[in-house]
């Protein structure tokens, strides 16, 4: 579909031109503005004719990318949308070498793209920043080098019906009060460092920089209580959560709100959550930064975000997104109020000049 | 003729030097890229955390290779004296599995040991209620040693064909124990081709990356592993680069010392013939009996030893489940409701997987582009060891120089050629097109395509030749009525194989791809990471179902050729 879709259109150039130059040879007045008419109602599409790369996971998220962003896009401004979700293994070799991979990059954590802003892989949009300020972001949010999208969490949860939930991050870290198995991600510590930290006293006010010898040390002491297992992936958090294999885990909160809609019964807890942003990036290489500038002027309108957090669990930006979304909805959200006066926010800035002098750290303690 | 010679070879020679020997070259060139040109070495070399990750991969490849090497023993002297009927099915029970994509089988491991699987039910039983193999090293040994089983299997399997029940019966009868006997009479003879087994499956599983990745805890992260965070994550090139040099180095250094020992065209399935063996036969026997002094193991076997009866019996048990479990278990899986990777009870049944990959476009585009380009690949990769093994086949002086770089793709970790494909085509403007694709996975389908050639070739007569041109048929002629009909079944192996290669095939297709050439293994590996739900089981259970169909036909097909062809032909079974 993929593929064919820049075809058809050409094609469907083609059928129309040679419709105008039947019609023309049979002098059919009728025939001829119909054609007219159909090609000045596509003209009357802003963007028709052109196409824009998107790059972004695959899977489940792809699937709602489609539906709930690309697709209403493509009705209402004309431009073609080709969406790979194979992020993102070639991103980062291809901004490195200025090879053109994509237009826009949606679903990125907000570090990331911060270090693409200091690698200087991203282009400074002005207009940029004026979408974000005029979607209703947070002025402190925003950036002409990206755009925030989406609000998540990192949340304690358990699957056991009868298990306490931990209020706190000390009581995560406490196996004698809370018996069983932990559940903690590999893929980056972010923000496990700062889970650690909390759990071991030090209050969220003081929290960045972070005191890395000192989180090490009281990750050490939950893997000596208790067994923890360190999942590769958000999915299998899940699933070893709902296969019992881990007794409490810190999970995305989305995936809580994914899990729960198809009938997995995981409960989970705001307080102390780790709250984050994902973002999007134009790449320098980008051929069509035009599309996705209005790409992402669509994505944060209020309606789209909370329809997109109605179907992922990632929840809107903007404070106009969260009101929209459906009230059924509203308790699992990071976005609601009540929700996110319970958490603490992640410093990306720190992160995005850390990451990676914590990171050869971080695989040799999870190596030992 | 020597120009003649060279034409023929020059495909494979292109081929496998443009995308196997210079993107080695370039992974080399480019971990010198530091200032000081030595700082990524020293790097590696001064790391804590790259020693650990280096030794626990050896520790890794150590422990699969000994329980190949522990089930393959017994259990192919059990697959021995079966009768031939019961070997065929066996055989296919055994290898068949090892066709389906192997994305789909990490996910039926990861089902398996997980906490709702029958292993920890059977841990449980032995009092170990909090027992778990999910991300340890055993739970990750067993998923390794079913992916590198077969390799240990072929050239043990194929080697104990070849001794006379009879040597084994007078031993017997001499009053030597049957476990003596094999010390003393089995092992001798089939040493060399369980070595050639043990350090390809050792090279195998130092250079996995996604299942190690899946199913292994932290404590099992690989080198493979490292090269690829550093590649697509940190992009820290000098470095990757230094520890896929590294990683290759480990692997021709395992290569070299078993060289005198191992033969390893025959561990991937190159059959040599009766000559080959017994010429070296005596050599062999004197270099395992130095081997076992050198274990200090020789003195130690007692002449009456005695164990269970059943032992073979048994391991070839072990082996056959090794072999099936995981894709029994993604077929229960597929009929789960709940997005888990748990055997569903029966409220929880429902085929909406099916139906949902039924309507998805990703799965069918993504078949649709991995079925052209294996297509394409298979072709490449067939026609280019064609004549490749024709002319090594009439010049075995050559073989000795060309076959470690005709079957190097199948040895080199994908990873450390991965890095130095993605500048070549980026170089040649070749980034996300179908060519790039194409061309490097017919690089990685060539070993296969040669070995069941030159498995082909070899039973191949001259004479025929010469007698077709003696009656005055042209080349073209010859070709087409003579020498096509009686490869055709070897072609259509080294067809399937490479074909296989290229729909199993997911780094380099992640790197080199573009969006409208989303192949079927990233979607696979997409619903594996992003997802983890049973709609991976159903795929699974469709790809399982066809890989069995394709193969009982070419087994039916090779058995019908062979029975008609003037000379025996090789089945594919066995291939």
């Amino acid at each position: 579909m993929k593929t064919t879709k820049p075809n058809l259109t050409r094609r469907r150039c083609l059928q129309t031109l040679a419709l105008g130059g039947w019609s023309l040879q049979a002098g059919s007045a009728g025939v001829l503005l119909e054609s007219l008419s159909s090609s000045a109602s596509a003209q009357s599409k802003p963007l028709a004719g052109k196409t824009m790369i998107l790059l972004t996971y695959g899977g489940s998220y792809q699937d709602a990318v489609k539906k709930i962003m690309a697709q209403p896009f493509t009705e209402a401004t004309g431009a073609n949308v080709v969406i790979d979700g194979s992020c993102c293994e070639k991103l980062d070799p291809a901004l490195a070498t200025g090879r053109y991979v994509a237009d826009v990059v949606l679903g990125l954590d907000e570090t990331s793209c911060k270090n693409y802003e200091v690698r200087d892989w991203t282009t400074d949009l002005p207009g940029l920043k004026s979408i974000e300020i005029a979607a209703g972001i947070d002025a402190a949010a925003t950036s002409s080098r990206y755009a925030p999208l989406n609000v998540y969490a990192y949340v304690a949860a358990t699957a056991d019906k009868s298990a306490p939930l931990p209020h706190s991050w000390a009581d995560f870290w406490n196996v004698d009060k809370y018996p069983g198995s932990r559940g903690l991600i590999r893929a980056e510590p972010i923000p496990i460092l700062e889970i650690a930290l909390l759990a071991d006293g030090v209050s969220p006010a003081s929290l960045y920089p972070l005191d890395v010898d000192r989180a090490f040390a009281s990750l050490d002491k939950l893997r000596k209580k208790t067994r923890v297992y360190f999942a590769a992936t958000g999915a299998e958090q899940i699933n070893l959560l709902a296969t019992g294999e881990t007794k409490y885990s810190v999970v995305y909160s989305n995936r809580v709100v994914l899990a729960n809609d198809s009938g997995l019964g995981i409960r989970a807890t705001f307080a102390s959550g780790m709250l984050m942003r994902n973002c999007a990036i134009i790449p320098k290489a980008a051929k069509n930064p035009d599309v996705a500038l209005e790409f992402i002027k669509f994505y944060l309108q209020p309606d789209r975000l909370a329809r997109f957090a109605e179907r992922t669990g990632l929840a809107p930006i903007t404070p106009e997104g969260a009101a929209r979304i459906a009230p059924n909805w509203q308790a699992v959200m990071p976005s609601t109020a009540a929700n996110q006066a319970q958490m603490i926010p992640v410093n990306s800035d720190y992160w995005s000049k850390q990451r990676t002098a914590i990171y050869d750290r971080w695989i040799t303690w999870l190596a030992q | 003729m020597m120009l003649k010679s060279l034409f023929r070879l020059a495909p494979a020679l292109l081929l496998l030097g443009l995308l196997f020997v210079l993107p080695l070259a370039l992974v080399i060139e480019q971990s010198f890229d530091t200032v000081p040109r030595t700082a990524a070495y020293a790097w590696f070399l001064s790391s804590a955390s790259m020693r650990l990750i280096s030794y626990r991969t050896l520790q890794l490849a150590a422990g699969v290779t000994a329980i190949c090497l522990l089930i393959s023993y017994p259990a192919c002297i059990a697959l021995c004296r079966l009768p031939a009927r019961w070997q065929r099915i066996v055989l296919a029970l055994l290898f068949l599995p090892s066709f389906a994509s192997f994305l789909v089988r990490t996910y039926g491991w990861m089902a398996f040991l997980g906490s709702a699987g029958p292993v920890n039910w059977l841990l449980g039983l032995f009092g170990q209620s909090d027992g778990t193999l999910v991300g340890t090293f055993s739970g990750l040994c067993i998923a390794m040693a079913h992916m590198l089983l077969p390799f240990q299997m072929l050239p043990l399997y194929t080697t104990l064909r070849t001794i006379p029940d009879n040597q084994a019966r007078a031993a017997l009868s001499l009053g030597v124990s049957p476990a003596a006997t094999f010390f003393t009479v089995t092992l001798p003879q089939t040493f060399k081709a369980a070595c050639s087994g043990a350090v390809l499956v050792f090279i195998l599983c130092s250079g996995f990356f996604i299942t190690p990745a899946l199913i292994g805890g932290t404590q099992q992260t690989t080198l493979a592993q490292i090269i690829y965070s550093l590649t697509t994550q940190l992009l820290d090139w000098p470095r990757s680069s230094v520890a896929a040099v590294m990683l290759f180095v480990m692997v021709v250094a395992i290569l070299a010392l078993f060289s005198k020992t191992a033969n390893y065209g025959q561990a991937l399935g190159i059959r040599t013939t009766v000559t080959d063996a017994s010429t070296s036969d005596y050599r062999d026997a004197v270099r395992y009996r130095l081997t076992m002094r050198l274990l200090c193991f020789w003195p130690a076997i007692p002449r009456r030893l005695q164990l269970p009866n059943i032992l073979p019996a048994l391991s070839l048990v072990v082996a056959i489940a090794l072999a099936v479990v995981p894709l029994f278990y993604v077929l229960l899986i597929s009929f789960q409701r709940l997005p888990i990777l748990k055997p569903p009870s029966i409220g929880q049944l429902s085929v909406r997987w099916y139906s949902k990959i039924l309507h998805s476009d990703d799965w069918i585009s993504g078949l649709q582009v991995s079925l052209s380009i294996a297509l394409c690949a298979a072709l490449i990769a067939c026609a280019v060891a064609l004549f490749c093994s024709y002319e090594l086949q009439r010049r075995p002086a050559w073989r000795g120089a060309l076959t470690p770089m005709l079957l190097g793709p199948a040895i080199v970790p994908q990873i450390v050629l991965a890095v130095g494909l993605y500048r070549i085509f980026g170089a040649a403007h070749l980034l996300g097109t179908y060519t790039a694709l194409i061309a490097s996975h017919a690089m990685l389908g060539v070993p296969y395509a040669f070995i069941a050639l030159s498995n082909g070739l070899r039973s191949y007569k001259v004479r025929l030749d010469q007698a077709s041109f003696s009656l005055g048929a042209s080349p073209l002629r010859t070709s087409l009525k003579i020498r096509l009909p009686l490869l055709l079944p070897s072609l259509l192996g080294a067809f399937f194989f490479a074909f296989q290669v290229s729909m199993d095939e997911v780094v380099f297709a992640s790197l080199l791809s573009t969006p409208d050439m989303r192949t079927l293994p990233m979607v696979m590996y997409a619903a594996a990471t992003q997802d983890l739900s049973p709609e991976l089981g159903a795929v699974g259970v469709i790809v399982i179902g066809a890989i069995a169909l394709l193969g009982v036909m070419l087994t039916l097909f090779a058995q019908r050729t062979s029975r008609r062809s003037i000379v025996p032909s090789p089945d594919i079974s066995q291939a």
